[in-house]
């Protein structure tokens, strides 16, 4: 009788406690999560293309004016002062759309713009729509000029004692901006190579942008074996290459294994014409695929099964493993 | 006892199919639409504010420091954070920068009585490494009250600036004020500050190497959703060029995910000791 109180007032504790963790995981979710978010007011919708819900997509002749309105949201439980800012856009090496620091000089898009806040004050999950203004230069080139406008805490990071590295945070609403007229979009391949990384094959396209509007290749890898047999065909990471820009693009060939290959990269840019370019390479020894945790789970499960199912039919018709 | 639930069991599953039926009997004819009103996308660091670096000791030979934005667990909600919830599949970007990992040692006196005159700022590290190690230098050469008095300063670079008159505080270069308090200086003061800076892009093969770890998705999948590759991280000026963190292509990337940051710093032989610091800027779009 004692020991089914202890029992009884145990499991009370164990109860108790897994509701106070519940309760505390999600208070620390709650906290964790949400951040500063931008995206162009409703009012730069246009419901025939939805990335316009996303980004600032326009186009402007030289010397045209847009007025335009973005809108700032604090998604977090806390007040936050905030800072605002245009600024030119780049890409990476690996060719991912990287707004430029605040302290770069702004000579494309982020100096046409104007805005008459640089700060701003939000209250928890407020949004605030905030206008701006573009002047496209009369001397503005023809073809694609990217930008956009930066909203971040105002509050700088504290750098914990010793030597360390303080992290900031921003978020932006991508500008696309065309100026219309004489439109060349050329793309030359110009290197095709590999490299072993951790135990996988790397390929490494090198594209260069000879136009003057942004290009978003597509294409694809084909590896053969000595035998010309189709080993694996894989898609080419998904990038921009801005004008007169040049690219270096990673894709990797995830199911790695050894032998002797050949890989023809084929590239497309919405013309006719595919740039294609082909490369032999000799893996000696591969990263071993590790099973992903579906896999793992679903064998699991199925020994799992087997065993339950096996202990089912035992029971039920008294089978014994008996020797002899 | 057992028939008695049995049954109770089998009429419970007949009522509660039969009135299922009837419901979808009478369903069909109800238009049944949802408006979903787009969210944004944000990105935050609140639990990777700062990456420390392990520490090591002042040394003759060349070493390397790590550290981790977010942590080495890379299956948790710990590190950069990014949701997208705008629900339109325009596909997103990551990138990093950062700055030089720099240091300002404390002022010494180098000649006179005043121990009235401080150093403060960032250095920006823009003078690169410097054996022995750089510093500031100012030299009062005509002497006064502060406003008065005339100081000439050189920059790690040895580069000189004559003639300046002093204030409370002067902007010399590089991230670097010098501070007068008030007092009279005499001709021939002379004070000092060491600097010193672990660069971003030491030369083509040292510096800082950032490797994003894999990719964990909160919620949402990681189809389309890559991290970007180890990098030496690259550039001429005081913050550097960016570099991919990690990639959401057109319609992926809906939800929230979160990447941690390797960091691997080469640290040159015969620094300055101290607390060096950087910042790193992530920025989703």
């Amino acid at each position: 009788m004692h020991k089914f109180m202890l029992l009884k007032k145990r499991i009370k504790i164990l109860l108790v406690g897994l509701l106070g963790f519940f309760a505390l995981a999600g208070f620390c979710c709650a906290i964790s999560y949400g951040g500063l978010g931008i995206y162009p007011n409703e009012r730069e919708w246009d419901e025939k293309n939805s990335l316009t819900k996303s980004w600032f997509i326009y186009t402007l002749k030289p010397g045209e004016v847009e007025e335009a309105k973005v809108n700032v949201v604090n998604q977090s439980d806390q007040s936050v002062e905030v800072k605002i800012y245009p600024v030119d856009a780049v890409t990476t090496k690996d060719g991912a759309f990287a707004p430029q620091s605040e302290d770069r000089e702004k000579v494309d898009v982020g100096a046409w713009i104007t805005m008459p806040v640089s700060e701003l004050s939000l209250k928890p999950n407020e949004t605030k729509a905030v206008d701006f203004t573009i002047k496209v230069p009369e001397n503005a080139e023809v073809g694609d000029h990217m930008g956009a406008i930066i909203v971040q805490s105002k509050e700088a990071p504290e750098a914990e004692k010793g030597t360390a590295m303080k992290v900031a945070s921003r978020v932006g609403a991508r500008i696309y901006l065309t100026v219309p007229g004489e439109i060349i979009k050329e793309l030359e391949f110009k290197d095709f190579n590999w490299k072993m990384e951790e135990g996988q094959v790397v390929f490494y396209l090198t594209l260069a942008n000879g136009g003057n509007v942004r290009i978003s290749p597509k294409g694809e890898i084909e590896i053969k074996d000595e035998s010309e047999n189709a080993v694996d065909k894989i898609k080419i990471t998904e990038r921009e290459v801005f004008p007169k820009d040049t690219i270096v693009l990673p894709t990797k060939w995830e199911k790695t294994i050894v032998g002797k290959f050949t890989a023809l990269a084929t590239v497309n840019y919405g013309t006719e014409k595919n740039l294609i370019k082909k490369l032999s390479f000799e893996v000696k020894s591969a990263q071993k695929q590790q099973k992903t945790f579906p896999e793992a789970g679903l064998i699991v499960g199925g020994i799992i099964i087997l065993l339950i199912i096996f202990f089912v039919i035992r029971k039920k018709f008294g089978f014994k493993l008996v020797r002899k | 006892m057992k028939k008695i639930l049995i049954l109770t069991l089998i009429f419970g599953l007949i009522g509660l199919f039969g009135s299922l039926g009837i419901q979808v009997a009478r369903a069909v004819t109800t238009d049944l639409d949802v408006t979903m009103t787009a969210g944004s996308l944000s990105i935050s660091n609140s639990t990777a504010t700062t990456a420390s670096y392990t520490g090591k000791t002042v040394s003759t030979a060349e070493q390397t420091d790590t550290a981790t934005i977010g942590d080495a667990t890379h299956t948790n909600t710990t590190g950069i954070e990014v949701t997208d919830l705008r629900g339109t599949g325009a596909g997103w970007s990551t990138v990093m920068t950062v700055t030089n990992l720099t240091t300002l040692a404390t002022q010494k006196t180098l000649a006179g009585s005043n121990n009235t005159v401080t150093f403060t700022g960032t250095y920006d590290g823009l003078d690169g490494v410097i054996d022995p190690n750089g510093t500031f230098k100012v030299e009062i050469t005509t002497g006064g009250a502060v406003g008065t008095a005339v100081f000439k300063w050189w920059d790690p670079a040895g580069n000189l600036t004559s003639t300046v008159t002093t204030a409370a505080s002067v902007v010399l270069s590089n991230g670097i004020t010098v501070n007068f308090d008030a007092t009279t200086y005499a001709v021939d003061d002379s004070w000092s500050a060491g600097v010193d800076v672990f660069p971003y892009n030491y030369n083509t093969t040292k510096g800082l190497t950032a490797t994003p770890s894999v990719i964990y998705a909160n919620s949402g999948v990681t189809t389309g959703v890559t991290a970007g590759s180890a990098e030496l991280m690259a550039g001429t000026g005081a913050t550097s060029d960016a570099k991919t963190v990690m990639t959401a292509t057109v319609n992926n990337g809906f939800g929230d995910y979160f990447i941690d940051m390797g960091l691997s710093q080469t640290i040159h032989p015969n620094s300055l000791s101290g607390s060096y610091t950087s910042t790193a800027t992530i920025t989703v779009s």
